[in-house]
């Protein structure tokens, strides 16, 4: 295989050999990053139904414990779909189903369903308007709100404040997620939205953003849409969610 | 009976870790990543720590670098909890995840007899 390898990299100009290299990196790192997020959920499910098998645990027991593995299934859940949307994306068939939403009362939704434990921040929704008519992708809309808000909850201290905003500007409907974290600097926010846009050194190591950046700003592109971040270090970050306001005009049919 | 002290920023995996140590007879105390931990340590004593890598606000191996600057604390056995394929060089233990209930247990009575006798 090394050898393939060799005699197919001779053939390459130099651009083609780098890109390859930079591809196959990628992937690697993909793969790497994909084994990383499933080690915790097998991790946990694994450890559970091993307790009850090695005699640890009676059986009924482990009732007490179902909710968390259903809540580690759905992120193993949620983990396939970023990689199937992502792959779809490569291929450039990855498609919406769009259904009128209102903004303001899906984010509250879904700030509702999080978990008391993810709140050791205090999560605000602030409704600028009474509603926000948008054309979206339920599922891809949950994960595109999801991701910025669990950013905003991972990236900044507990006891902080994590406002989200729903709000129209224009012709667009947006959800600012404001955090009073540590902040991004510029380098930093240049790669955030790259394929595999991780923080630069230490805050590498914290946390990998993946391709919950990447994928989130493309599912908001093809909703006609945009994702955006600034900062002020020291100070927090913003991600703007910018999705084209549908108006009653609009809907017809 | 001993005190563990398990730094993690999944509150799931926590709680399953809690759970096997609980059953072997130990004490846990939990922290959800480096900075809190260190608090943690400030107000009580463990016998041994059990941290992830990679975590928000500071980092499995920040947390260690911390630990072994500090001469009170230097001694104490820390193990990691790794889903990462890259060496981690400055743990007393390295648990490679997913890991059987089984082979924990193992880990932790290893390192704290090994903590006890020397």
């Amino acid at each position: 295989m090394w050898k393939g390898t060799q005699s197919i990299r001779r053939r390459f100009g130099m651009k083609q050999r780098n890109n390859a290299r930079q591809n196959d990196r990628a992937k690697t790192r993909t793969l790497y990053m994909v084994a990383h997020d499933l080690s915790g959920p097998i991790t946990v499910l694994n450890g559970y139904l091993s307790l009850v098998q090695d005699g640890s645990l009676a059986l009924d027991q482990l009732r007490p414990y179902l909710p968390v593995m259903a809540n580690q299934l759905e992120h193993m859940q949620r983990l396939l779909q970023v990689l199937l949307d992502t792959a779809r994306l490569d291929e450039g068939r990855l498609e919406l189903n769009l259904e009128p939403l209102d903004l303001g009362g899906f984010v509250e939704s879904i700030v509702a369903g999080l978990r008391p434990v993810e709140t050791l921040h205090r999560l605000v929704v602030d409704r600028r308007q009474p509603t926000l008519p948008v054309l979206a992708d339920r599922v891809r809309l949950e994960s595109i709100v999801r991701n910025i808000i669990s950013n905003a909850i991972k990236y900044s201290p507990e006891g902080t404040t994590v406002i989200c905003v729903a709000r129209s500007s224009a012709s667009n409907a947006v959800l600012d997620v404001v955090d009073e974290g540590p902040g991004i600097s510029a380098a930093n926010l240049r790669r955030l939205f790259t394929r595999f846009g991780r923080l630069g050194d230490a805050a590498a190591a914290r946390a990998g953003v993946g391709l919950g950046l990447f994928l989130s700003r493309e599912l908001a592109r093809l909703h006609g849409g945009e994702l955006t971040a600034s900062s002020k270090p020291g100070k927090g970050s913003t991600f703007s969610l910018r999705l084209p306001l549908r108006t009653i005009e609009a809907r017809q049919s | 009976m001993s005190r563990i002290l398990i730094v993690d920023d999944e509150p799931d995996l926590r709680g399953m870790v809690r759970l096997i140590l609980e059953l072997a007879g130990h004490s846990v105390v939990e922290a959800h990543h480096g900075k809190i931990a260190l608090q943690r340590l400030d107000e009580i004593n463990v016998d041994l720590i059990i941290t992830d890598v990679m975590m928000p606000m500071m980092s499995g191996s920040e947390l260690i670098d911390h630990l072994r600057a500090d001469p009170d604390r230097s001694g104490l056995p820390i193990m990691v909890l790794s889903a990462s394929p890259h060496e981690i060089d400055n743990a007393d233990h390295v648990m490679r995840k997913p890991f059987e209930p089984a082979e924990l247990r193992h880990a932790v009575a290893t390192l704290l007899s090994s903590d006890a006798s020397g």
